[in-house]
């Protein structure tokens, strides 16, 4: 395992105390309106099956990280954590993962920011870029050769 | 002499969200022309705060949430970022590395490159907090002084990232926060205080991986609003604007009921107190229907 998946869940909350409660699912939004996603299920699952099943098998990424499961859960168990671990875990394994979370990857190693700068539409239908608004255009970051090495390190 | 705050607009707003980083800068360069020990300034060489990867790149993530904090603390500034998932991600990352010696130690030789280190010093603020805790209630008030447009009655949105995970620092009670409250009604309106849905999720998040998803989401959360009977919807954050604005038409026609409700960022509206121009503050881009709001203003 690399750094972080060590390092930022250098407590990864044990799932072999989850009592079932269900208090996770009943209070998650996306589970009210999606049957087949159910926080308590992953846990369950976390516990009994072999991560590689669980990944290849369940749709894993209906969670909105509201991270309302985490505060509900009696035992700290942090389902919305769980579900994160194995998120990173089918994007290390190569595996394919939504298409705007790619886009994103590239555009940050690209110009340092998430998204490409747009135009946009006010209630009029007039479109306004940055300068328009008196924004100016947008910064780039000034160490942008240095930062992509070190992203490209990290990929 | 007071510490300066360096304020961080992130990717969002700094490429579609507009009104935020224009509300946001109007409002607080009339604190800080007022009040000198404020000391309010941009964020030096911006770049992503990581929080839309983390779940992906975590090693990325982490990078880029620690620039930022380095980058405030070789200014000895504090940290402002201006919108939840900034914060929470950057937050989340000094949670990390001020408590693990040997992260602190790879995230540095990385930081190198960039000529930057970072030892734990800088202080991260949520847009809430820096106007409750910094600016105060009092001097809001102040500020506002007999400007009046009569009650209007708001439902505050924090988002779900200004206070949750609850066992990492918070500046308000995770279960039940005030604070927000207090500063709207410091502007002269009517906050209420509970309503159906207070703390629950805007659905933004679920818009790349699920977007139906997120418009039910977004939906459960803005008739939880309407049921209050409030006049308006206020949030500090880009990404539950653009869910609960500009995705309103979208949310009303996926929903059994129709949905209107008129949703500002709170510096907009405090910019109108205030006497800004409607352009200046972004209300143009804003999509629900805030001209409801807008007539109260029109002299």
């Amino acid at each position: 395992m690399t750094l972080i998946v060590e390092g930022y869940f250098p407590e990864l909350p044990n799932p072999n105390v989850c009592y079932n409660c269900f208090r996770c699912t009943s209070g998650c939004p996306s589970a009210f309106f999606i049957e087949e996603f159910r926080p308590h299920r992953f846990v369950a699952k976390f516990k009994w099956t072999e991560l590689e099943e669980i990944i290849s098998k369940e749709f894993i990424w209906d969670c909105s990280k509201c991270f309302k499961c985490i505060d509900l859960c009696p035992q700290e168990v942090s389902p919305a954590v769980v579900i994160e671990y194995l998120q990173i875990l089918v994007a290390k394994r190569g595996k394919p993962i939504p298409k705007a979370y790619e886009e994103m990857i590239k555009n940050i190693i690209e110009s340092g920011y998430a998204f490409p700068v747009q135009e946009v539409s006010d209630r009029d239908f007039e479109t306004f870029t940055r300068e328009d608004l008196g924004l100016g255009p947008l910064r780039k970051p000034s160490t942008i050769t240095q930062l992509r090495k070190i992203l490209v390190k990290l990929k | 002499m007071n510490r300066s705050i360096l304020v961080y607009v992130g990717c969002f707003s700094s490429t579609k969200q507009y009104a935020l980083e224009m509300s946001n800068r109007v409002v607080l360069e009339a604190f800080d022309s007022k009040y000198e020990e404020l000391h309010v300034m941009e964020f030096p060489n911006p770049a992503c705060c990581g929080h839309p990867i983390r779940s992906i790149k975590p090693e990325m993530w982490l990078y880029l949430a620690c620039r930022l904090l380095a980058i405030a603390e070789e200014r000895g500034s504090d940290l402002l970022p201006i919108c939840n998932g900034c914060y929470l991600s950057v937050k989340e990352a000094k949670t990390v590395i001020d408590s693990n010696p040997k992260y602190m130690a790879k995230i540095n030789d990385l930081l190198k490159e960039e000529g930057l280190k970072y030892t734990g010093k800088t202080r991260v603020y949520h847009t809430i907090e820096y106007f409750h805790d910094v600016i105060t209630p009092n001097r809001i008030r102040e500020l506002v002084g007999e400007r009046t447009v009569g009650t209007i009655n708001v439902a505050a949105h924090y988002g779900c990232h200004a206070l949750r995970p609850k066992h990492l620092p918070q500046f308000d009670n995770p279960k039940n926060p005030q604070k927000f409250e207090n500063i709207i009604d410091a502007i002269g309106f009517k906050s209420i205080r509970d309503y159906p849905m207070k703390l629950e999720c805007c659905g933004a998040p679920l818009m790349a991986p699920n977007p139906v998803l997120g418009l039910k989401v977004g939906g459960a959360k803005l008739s939880g609003a309407l049921k209050s009977g409030a006049d308006l919807m206020l949030t500090t954050c880009p990404y539950c604007l653009e869910m609960l604005d500009y995705r309103q038409e979208s949310i009303s026609s996926i929903s059994e009921i129709e949905i209107s409700m008129p949703v500002m960022y709170y510096q907009q509206i405090l910019g109108l107190v205030l006497g800004f121009d409607p352009r200046d503050l972004g209300l143009n881009f804003n999509m629900s229907p805030v001209e409801r709001i807008l007539e109260r203003f029109k002299k």
